[in-house]
């Protein structure tokens, strides 16, 4: 496995009418290695399906290797990619704003957070909503682009 | 990537960037002074009206007297080193995004007429080539590539050791 690139910095400067502004950027490239249970789940997206760990009676979304008491999770339980807002809120943002919400999918007892993609006069507390899965197939959160009106 | 397709067991790993982009306002005593060292290659600082002290880069108020500074001073480009070392740990230059070739000479340098420090690299490189006291001189990039930029200054030679 190769060595992450080594971290980069650039520096443009600007010239304005209220003197000079140095745009500059540094990245910072690593490598993350996922552990088991969140392998799952990040390869799981890649192939449009969403995975949670059994937990006694609970299905906790995304799949952990512990539960809340410190035991261990069970098997890995597909879940729908349709479920009900728990709770939202929305982010001004440049571009416009941003609406994150707490999804709770068919057959997971945990929400997940993701973007929600909703007209704002239909957000609610226990709004239907559905997965609208990304073009490119990747083991990321960003398999799925945003949570939609289902 | 180890991604799609991979056996369960095969490790995943993520190659990802943390991207840090920001802007840094000069400052009107600032672009003064980058602006004077793009297009004249020339250093400028501000004077103390009541201690005479002269800062360098400028500033519009003394920190040490409360005095407001508006008095523009020529100083440089020759000055003594104050304090210096020879870098020999590699690490990224956040003004250029590459390594700079080690060892290499990083001073505090007392311009000429100045009463504060600038600090800059050395031309010398070697722990026996440099000491305080020692004279130097900036050494600026030609017209055409300066930018305003404490860059626009490549480094500061030697004039005595």
């Amino acid at each position: 496995m190769a060595e992450p690139a080594t971290p980069t910095a650039s520096q443009e400067v600007e010239v304005t009418p209220d003197g000079l502004v140095y745009h500059q950027v540094i990245s910072v490239p690593y490598q993350y290695t996922a552990g088991p249970a969140q392998r799952a789940f990040l390869r799981g997206l890649a192939e449009r399906r969403i995975l949670g760990s059994r937990a006694g009676d609970a299905v906790l979304v995304p799949a952990r290797p512990f539960a809340p008491d410190g035991s261990r999770t069970g098997d890995l339980v597909e879940v729908g990619d349709h479920g009900e807002v728990v709770a939202w809120t929305t982010v001004p943002r440049d571009g416009g704003p941003v609406t994150y919400g707490l999804i709770r999918l068919d057959g997971a007892t945990t929400p997940l957070l993701h973007r929600l993609d909703v007209p704002a006069e239909r957000l609610a507390v226990g709004l239907r909503v559905r997965a609208r899965w990304a073009a490119e197939p990747t083991p990321s959160i960003t398999a799925i682009d945003a949570f939609v009106l289902a | 990537m180890s991604g799609v397709g991979a056996s369960a067991d095969e490790p995943l790993r993520l190659p990802l960037t943390v991207r840090l982009p920001y802007d840094y306002a000069v400052g009107r005593y600032g672009s003064r002074f980058m602006t004077a060292l793009r297009d004249e290659g020339k250093f400028y600082g501000t004077r103390d009206p009541v201690s005479g002290a002269v800062l360098v880069p400028p500033r519009p108020i003394n920190g040490m007297t409360g005095e407001h500074l508006d008095e523009w001073v020529e100083v440089g480009p020759a000055g003594t080193v104050t304090g210096c070392t020879i870098v020999e740990t590699p690490f990224v230059d956040p003004m250029t995004g590459r390594q700079r070739p080690i060892p290499y000479g990083f001073a505090f340098i007392r311009l000429d007429g100045a009463d504060t420090n600038i600090y800059h690299f050395l031309e010398a490189s070697r722990h026996e080539d440099i000491r305080v006291g020692m004279r130097v001189e900036a050494v600026f990039k030609p017209r055409a590539e300066r930018v305003g930029s404490l860059a626009d200054v490549i480094c500061f030679r030697t004039l005595e050791p």
